[in-house]
C-alpha cells in the first residue's frame, strides 16, 4: 500500500462532516409555507412506541374461528383504512397468516393524553360496508336505538342504501375480457341474511335496475371506496367493477369489500400503551447521555492515541451519522425505520465496536513503531495486521444481527425466509423492538468497515504525509523522545560533574 | 525465537488460571444462591398477564396550604386491590411508588399487576381510573402505561428469544471454529462460547439481584454482551493465531496465550474503559431523569461489559490452554501406548 495522497485526508473528512451535518439537521426546501424534506434529519426519526409513547395491539378473530388468508388480508385492509382515516400515518401493520393475528403499532399524536380503549375499539369494530344509490359527497351513519341505522348525506337528507356488507359473499380481483382489463368481481349472497327478506343478489338486481346508467357508490366507515356506474341490470348476483385499476388497486378494493363482509369480529388479544410523557423523558436522557459519552470517548482517544485518536473521532462521528441516516432513511424517497430502545442498544454496541476497531489499529501502529519501524512502515504494518481481528469480530456481529432480523422481523423478508427451517414451531409474530436492534447492529457493522476501517486508514495514511504530522510522538511512540531526554539528562549530569 | 521488543514486564496471566476459574465459579455460585432466594421475575410480555400504571397528583382544587393534603394522597393498597377486584374480578398486586427526579419533579405512581395469565379488556384502565377517583376524590389519576398479554403469545415470544440466542451461539461456534483452525478450531469455538455463557449468566444475575423483570430488554442486553464478549475473545485468539507463526511450534500453549494477552492488554484496557465510561454515563443520566426502562438495560449492560472483559482475559484463553494441553497429553499417552502395544505385537 502506497501512502495515500495528502488531499485525501481533507476530502474524506469533509465528506464525513457533510454526512454528519445533513443527517443530524436534515435538508429542507422552504416553499412559501410549504416545507419539503429533501434529506431527513435526526428530528424526522420515527421513534418506537417504547420511546415516543403509543399503542401496540394484536388483533385476532374471535375464539375458535380459523380465518382464511383472504379474510386476514381483508381485515388488514380495513385496519389500514381506519388508521389512515383517523390521521395515523406512521403506523406499522403486519399480518401473521399462520396464527391469524394482526399486529398494529402506532405512536400517539401531539403528546396528547389519549383514550386507549376508544382508539383500540374504533380500530377493531365491525366494518360498515354500504352500497348507496347515487354518489353523495359524504355520508353520515346514525345508529337508532332499535338497532337499525339511518344513513344521510351532509345535509341530513336520507340516502338509499341498496346493499350492505352482509349481502356480499365475496369480492376478488382478476383480469377479464380480450384486453385483459383488471376488474373486481363481486359475488352476492344467494339466500337472505338473518332477519332479511331478500338475498343480496335479489336486492342488487333491483338496485341495478333502479340505478341503470347511474352511479352506485361503495362506502366503508364513511370513506368512499369506489363509485362505479351501472351499465346493465345484474340479476345473477355476479357483478364486475371495471375502471382503469392497477393490480394493487383492484386487490385493495376487493380486500376492502371483503372486509365489510367478514363473518367474524376482530377481538383484542394483546395490547400495550405507553404515555407519551414517559417517552419524551427517555429520549432527552438518551440524547444527553449520548452526547456526554461521545465527548468522553473523543477526549480519551485524542489524549491517549494523539493523531490516530483524532482521526478515530472523525470516523466515529461518521459512524453515528451513518447510523442516523440509515434509521431516518436519509433521502426522503427511502423508507425510514422505527428506532426503539433496543435499537439504541444496537447503536451503542456498534459504536463500541467502532471505537474498538480504531483502538486496535492505533495500538498496532504504536507497537510497530516501538519495534523500530519507520513511520510509513508502521502505519502500513499496523493497518494490515489489525485487519483480521477487526474482520472476524465484526463478522460474528453480522451473524447476530441477521439472526435477530430473521427471528423478530416482519414476515416475508429475506432474513425471515432464511431462518424458516429453525422457526417452524413458531408463528411469524413480530416484535419491532428487537428487530430494530438487529437492524442498527447490521448497519453499524457495515459502517464499521466503511468508517472504522476504510476511512480511518485513508485518513491516517494521508495525513502522515504532511510534514508537521510526522513526529513519532504524535502516534504514541515516546521511545525516541525518552532516549533524547535520557541522553540530555546524561549530558547535563556529565557537564555538572565536570 | 523472536526477542521481546518491549522492555516491559510481562504479566503472568496464565500461571494463576485456577484462581480465576475459582473466582468465576464463586461469582456464579453466589448468583445461583441469590436466584434461589430472591427468585426471578419474568415480565408479563413472556408469561402473559396484565399491568396498569397510573401516575397521580393532588387535584388542583386542593390548595397547597391544606393541612390534610398529604392525607388525601395516602393510598391504601388493599383498598386499591379491592377496587381492581370489583372491576375485573381478578386478584392483583399493587405497588405504590414515589420517586423524585430532577427533571420531572416528584412522580407518584400506582401499579396494578395481574399475573397468572390474566388478561384485561382495553377499557379496564379507564374504568379503574374512574373508580379510583371516586374513592380518592381529591386525587387525579392518569393512566400512563397499560399492558395485557395473552399467555400463548407471551410464551411463544419467550421461545423465539431463546431460539435466537441459541442460534446465534451455534453459528458463532461454527464461524470461530472455521476461522481459527490453525489454533484448534473446535477448542477455540467452544471455549469462546463458554466465556459467553459466563457473561450471559452474570447479566442474568444482575437482573435477579436488582429485581428487574426479564423482558425483551434482557434479550437485547444479552445479545449486546454476546457481541462484545465474542469480539474481545476473538481479538486475543487472533493474536494467538498470529503468534503461533511468529513463535513457532516450540512455544507452549501457555507461553503463546500469555504473550498474546500481554500484547493486546493495551487494547483490552482502553476499549473496556471507554465502553464502561459510555455505559456509566447512560446509567447516571438515566438515574437523574429516573427513566426505569433505560436503567434496567444500562445497569446489566455495565455488569456484562465487566464480565466480558474478565472472561475474555481470564477464562476463554485459559480454558483453551487447558484444553490443548490436556489433548496433547492424551495424544502423547496414546502414542506411547500404541508404541508399547506395537512392540508387544511384534513379539
Amino acid at each position: 500500500m502506497k501512502r495515500v495522497g495528502k488531499p485525501w485526508f481533507f476530502v474524506v473528512a469533509a465528506l464525513i462532516f457533510a454526512l454528519a451535518y445533513t443527517s443530524f439537521f436534515g435538508v429542507y426546501e422552504q416553499n412559501g409555507d410549504l416545507q419539503t424534506t429533501i434529506i431527513r434529519g435526526a428530528k424526522d426519526i420515527r421513534w418506537g412506541t417504547d420511546i415516543q409513547g403509543g399503542v401496540n395491539v394484536i388483533f385476532g378473530p374471535e375464539e375458535n374461528i380459523d380465518a382464511t388468508d383472504t379474510q386476514i388480508d381483508s381485515a388488514k385492509a380495513i385496519l389500514e383504512i381506519r388508521l389512515v382515516s383517523s390521521g395515523v400515518t406512521d403506523y406499522e401493520l403486519y399480518a401473521d397468516k399462520d396464527n391469524d393475528r394482526l399486529l398494529v403499532s402506532f405512536p400517539w399524536k401531539n403528546n396528547d393524553s389519549q383514550n386507549v380503549a376508544g382508539t383500540i375499539k374504533s380500530l377493531s369494530q365491525s366494518a360498515e360496508l354500504l352500497f348507496i344509490g347515487g354518489q353523495p359527497s359524504s355520508i353520515q351513519i346514525t345508529y337508532n336505538e332499535d338497532g337499525t341505522k339511518t344513513v344521510t348525506d351532509a345535509n341530513g337528507e336520507p340516502l338509499d342504501v341498496v346493499i350492505e356488507g352482509k349481502d356480499v359473499k365475496r369480492a376478488s380481483s382478476s383480469t377479464s375480457g380480450e384486453k385483459n382489463e383488471i376488474v373486481v368481481n363481486l359475488q352476492l349472497t344467494d339466500s337472505p341474511a338473518e332477519g332479511e327478506e331478500l338475498s343480496g343478489s335479489e336486492k342488487f338486481a333491483a338496485a341495478t335496475e333502479k340505478y341503470l346508467n347511474q352511479q352506485i357508490s361503495i362506502w366503508m366507515d364513511n370513506q368512499l371506496l369506489s363509485a362505479p356506474r351501472v351499465n346493465s341490470v345484474i340479476a345473477d348476483g355476479n357483478a364486475q367493477i371495471s375502471g382503469s385499476f392497477t393490480v394493487a388497486e383492484a386487490k385493495t378494493l376487493a380486500d376492502n369489500i371483503n372486509g365489510g363482509a367478514l363473518p367474524f369480529k376482530l377481538v383484542t388479544i394483546d395490547y400495550s400503551s405507553v404515555d407519551p410523557t414517559l417517552g419524551t423523558d427517555a429520549l432527552t436522557a438518551m440524547l444527553i447521555a449520548g452526547i456526554i459519552a461521545f465527548s468522553l470517548i473523543c477526549v480519551f482517544m485524542i489524549a491517549y492515541y494523539r493523531l490516530p485518536g483524532f482521526v478515530a473521532c472523525i470516523c466515529l462521528l461518521g459512524q453515528v451519522a451513518g447510523t442516523i441516516a440509515a434509521v431516518s432513511g436519509y433521502f426522503a424517497v427511502f423508507n425510514s425505520f422505527t428506532l426503539t430502545l433496543p435499537g439504541i442498544a444496537g447503536i451503542i454496541l456498534s459504536v463500541g465496536m467502532g471505537v474498538d476497531a480504531n483502538i486496535i489499529t492505533a495500538e498496532r501502529i504504536r507497537e510497530e513503531l516501538r519495534k523500530g519501524k519507520t513511520l510509513d512502515g508502521a502505519i502500513k504494518a499496523g493497518s494490515a495486521n489489525s485487519f483480521s481481528a477487526i474482520f472476524d469480530s465484526n463478522i460474528t456481529n453480522i451473524i447476530v444481527s441477521v439472526i435477530l432480523m430473521g427471528v423478530f422481523g416482519p414476515p416475508d423478508t429475506v432474513w425471515s425466509t432464511l431462518l424458516t427451517p429453525f422457526l417452524w414451531m413458531f408463528g411469524t409474530s413480530t416484535t419491532g423492538a428487537i428487530y430494530s436492534f438487529g437492524y442498527t447492529l447490521l448497519v453499524g457493522v457495515i459502517l464499521n468497515f466503511i468508517m472504522g476501517v476504510a476511512a480511518s486508514r485513508i485518513m491516517i495514511s494521508s495525513i502522515s504525509g504532511l510534514k508537521f504530522m510526522r513526529t513519532r510522538t504524535l502516534y504514541g511512540d515516546y521511545s525516541e523522545k525518552k532516549k533524547q531526554e535520557l541522553s540530555a539528562a546524561k549530558a547535563v549530569k556529565e557537564a555538572s560533574e565536570n | 525465537m523472536v526477542k521481546s521488543y518491549v522492555n516491559r514486564k510481562e504479566y503472568k496471566f496464565l500461571e494463576n488460571r485456577k484462581t480465576f476459574f475459582i473466582i468465576a465459579l464463586c461469582v456464579i455460585a453466589l448468583g445461583i444462591i441469590f436466584n434461589i432466594f430472591r427468585g426471578v421475575k419474568l415480565d408479563i410480555k413472556f408469561t402473559g398477564g396484565a399491568m396498569l400504571k397510573y401516575s397521580y397528583a393532588l387535584d388542583d382544587t386542593v390548595s397547597a396550604s391544606d393541612v390534610s393534603a398529604s392525607d388525601y394522597m395516602k393510598l391504601d393498597k388493599t383498598k386499591v386491590a379491592a377496587l381492581v377486584k370489583t372491576v375485573t374480578e381478578k386478584d392483583s398486586t399493587i405497588t405504590i411508588a414515589q420517586s423524585a427526579s430532577a427533571e420531572s419533579g416528584v412522580k407518584n405512581t400506582v401499579t396494578v399487576a395481574m399475573g397468572d395469565k390474566n388478561t384485561i379488556s382495553e377499557d379496564t384502565g379507564e374504568v379503574l381510573a374512574q373508580k379510583l377517583t371516586e374513592e380518592y376524590p381529591k386525587v387525579n389519576f392518569s393512566l400512563i402505561e397499560s399492558n395485557s398479554v395473552d399467555a400463548t403469545t407471551g410464551s411463544e415470544f419467550f421461545g423465539k428469544c431463546l431460539v435466537a440466542v441459541a442460534l446465534a451461539a451455534v453459528f458463532m461456534i461454527i464461524y470461530v471454529a472455521l476461522r481459527f483452525k490453525k489454533i484448534g478450531g473446535m477448542s477455540a469455538g467452544v471455549t469462546a462460547i463458554i466465556a459467553i455463557i459466563h457473561d450471559c449468566l452474570i447479566v442474568y444475575f444482575t437482573f435477579v439481584i436488582f429485581g428487574f423483570s426479564i423482558d425483551d430488554n434482557f434479550i437485547a442486553v444479552l445479545l449486546t454482551i454476546i457481541g462484545y464478549s465474542i469480539n474481545s475473545t476473538i481479538i486475543i485468539y487472533d493474536r494467538i493465531r498470529e503468534n503461533r507463526t511468529i513463535m513457532g511450534s516450540k512455544a507452549t500453549y501457555a507461553q503463546l496465550a500469555n504473550r498474546s494477552l500481554n500484547e493486546t492488554l493495551g487494547r483490552t484496557i482502553n476499549t473496556n474503559l471507554t465502553l464502561l465510561a459510555a455505559v456509566l454515563t447512560i446509567v447516571i443520566v438515566a438515574y437523574i431523569y429516573d427513566i426505569r426502562s433505560i436503567i434496567t438495560f444500562a445497569v446489566p449492560m455495565m455488569a456484562g461489559v465487566i464480565a466480558g472483559a474478565f472472561s475474555s482475559m481470564f477464562i476463554s484463553n485459559a480454558l483453551w490452554v487447558t484444553w490443548r494441553e490436556y489433548r496433547d497429553e492424551k495424544l502423547a499417552l496414546k502414542k506411547a501406548q500404541s508404541f508399547v502395544s506395537g512392540k508387544k505385537s511384534k513379539k
